[in-house]
């Protein structure tokens, strides 16, 4: 595990590849609502990048470019986003999670928003809430799980 | 509908070869690598139901990251499994057989793969087909001025709301379903991720060198004349915090820690006692 820095190919091809998990990642979780997809898958997506970088440079170089202290706060807030916008609904006059009333109406406009808009609009900050916390915990798995064994 | 079902047959034969490999071989970093393989099959299998989404989760998930964790975890428990003696369990055996045989008897009545008249394709199909609502070009704009424009686009009809059940749910029903119609339920999902990953932090962190010299000061704070004694070296913190049951491992510890070995000082003081007591309670605790 030390020495796989050194190997040219896992090297080159590692960074060559890993701006592209991450576009992917973030198609994943954004097109959740009309594709395959979503939250869950795209997080996984996102934490795989990272678990790419820290397993060819290493876990120092991971610690660097994700530092724990940012990925278990991102975890947390991740959760945060979700009820937020819970939260937001509840406060704009709806139900608890109720994605109709996360757009305010114009003037005039019938509650709730039934053309899918205004859920989308919420769907996406969810699922990005899912994504977030998803790979994030990811993330602080490899790093426990490799923080002990290199101990 | 023959060729998928050849494919189906052929996928479903190779899970099973691999399925059965997994319980035989002893060599763990092999049967790591199987289950990956296990997982791409079976992703492929979902894709052959249709069912994009499971075949997505089960790739990423099955064939990616859990392969990856599991390999970490190889590090640790090592690559061989010990042996176990083979005997042969009647009891057991019966209870599978029966339990297996009742479930492939319960299939039984179930509808044949892709039935067009099996009721999932009939009931309520064909108006779940038509409805308009959600299927509306997704607009920038006000979605009063998308109802305006797709209502010139395609005809008032194709903005029926109040024939629509689903409310304006987006295209992809599975995403609908899990993060609108059971949004609540999702919402607990992930706090259970983030409470796992929680409990990873808390009984796999080990503390840096910096932070148990931080909370050895912050004991000399406490006393420092009388705590000189026991002022411990990290290896000594290190043993204490790996024995202490694992919910304290956090920053908590350090100050329980603290406190304990402050209580302990102050009771030399009273008793006018000299160090090798303290010493005693430090390495009680």
């Amino acid at each position: 595990m030390k020495n796989m820095e050194d190997q040219v190919v896992l090297r080159v091809f590692s960074k060559i590849m890993i701006p592209f998990i991450i576009i992917f990642g973030f198609y994943v979780i954004t097109h959740g609502e009309l594709g395959p997809g979503g939250g869950f898958q795209g997080g996984v997506i996102l934490a795989s990048a990272f678990i790419l970088y820290g397993l060819v440079f290493g876990k120092d170089q991971l610690a660097e470019a994700a530092p724990p202290r940012v990925v278990e706060g991102l975890a947390a807030f991740g959760v945060l986003l979700y009820s937020g916008v819970g939260a937001w609904c509840l406060l704009a006059g709806g139900n608890f999670l109720d994605y109709s009333y996360i757009i305010p109406p114009a003037e005039g406009a019938v509650i709730p928003h039934l053309d899918g808009g205004a859920e989308i609009w919420g769907m996406i900050l969810v699922e990005y809430g899912v994504g977030i916390t998803v790979c994030t915990v990811m993330i602080t798995v490899y790093n426990m799980i490799t923080e002990e064994a290199e101990a | 509908m023959l060729n998928l079902l050849v494919i189906d047959g052929v996928l479903l034969f190779l899970v099973t070869i691999t399925a059965l490999a997994v319980i035989e071989m002893r060599n763990l970093f092999a049967v790591t690598m199987l289950t990956g393989v296990y997982s791409l099959l079976m992703a492929a299998v979902w894709t052959n139901m249709h069912a994009v989404d499971v075949a997505f989760t089960e790739a990423a998930v099955g064939a990616g990251i859990s392969t990856i964790l599991i390999l970490g975890t190889l590090v640790h428990v090592g690559v061989k499994e010990r042996r176990r003696e083979k005997s042969l369990n009647l009891s057991a055996l019966l209870i599978v057989t029966l339990t297996g045989g009742a479930l492939i008897y319960g299939t039984l009545d179930m509808p044949a793969f892709g039935d067009p008249e099996a009721p999932v394709q009939t009931h309520r199909f064909q108006k779940l087909f038509d409805q308009n609502v959600g299927k509306v070009p997704v607009t920038d704009t006000h979605h009063v001025e998308a109802v305006a424009h797709g209502a010139e686009q395609h005809g008032g009809e194709q903005h029926g709301a109040h024939e629509d059940e689903f409310h304006g749910h987006v295209y992809n029903t599975v995403t609908s379903l899990l993060a609108d119609y059971r949004s609540f339920d999702t919402m607990f999902e992930t706090a259970v991720i983030l409470s796992a990953g929680l409990s990873m932090i808390m009984l796999l962190r080990r503390r840096s060198d910096e932070e148990i010299e931080a909370a050895t000061q912050r004991t000399e704070r406490v006393d420092p004349d009388t705590i000189k004694t026991e002022r411990m070296d990290p290896k000594t913190t290190q043993t204490v915090r790996v024995d202490s049951p694992p919910g304290s491992d956090s920053s908590g510890a350090d100050k329980k820690l603290a406190a304990e070995i402050a209580e302990a000082v102050d009771s030399a003081e009273q008793i006018q006692h000299d160090a090798p007591e303290e010493t005693d309670k430090g390495d009680q605790v």
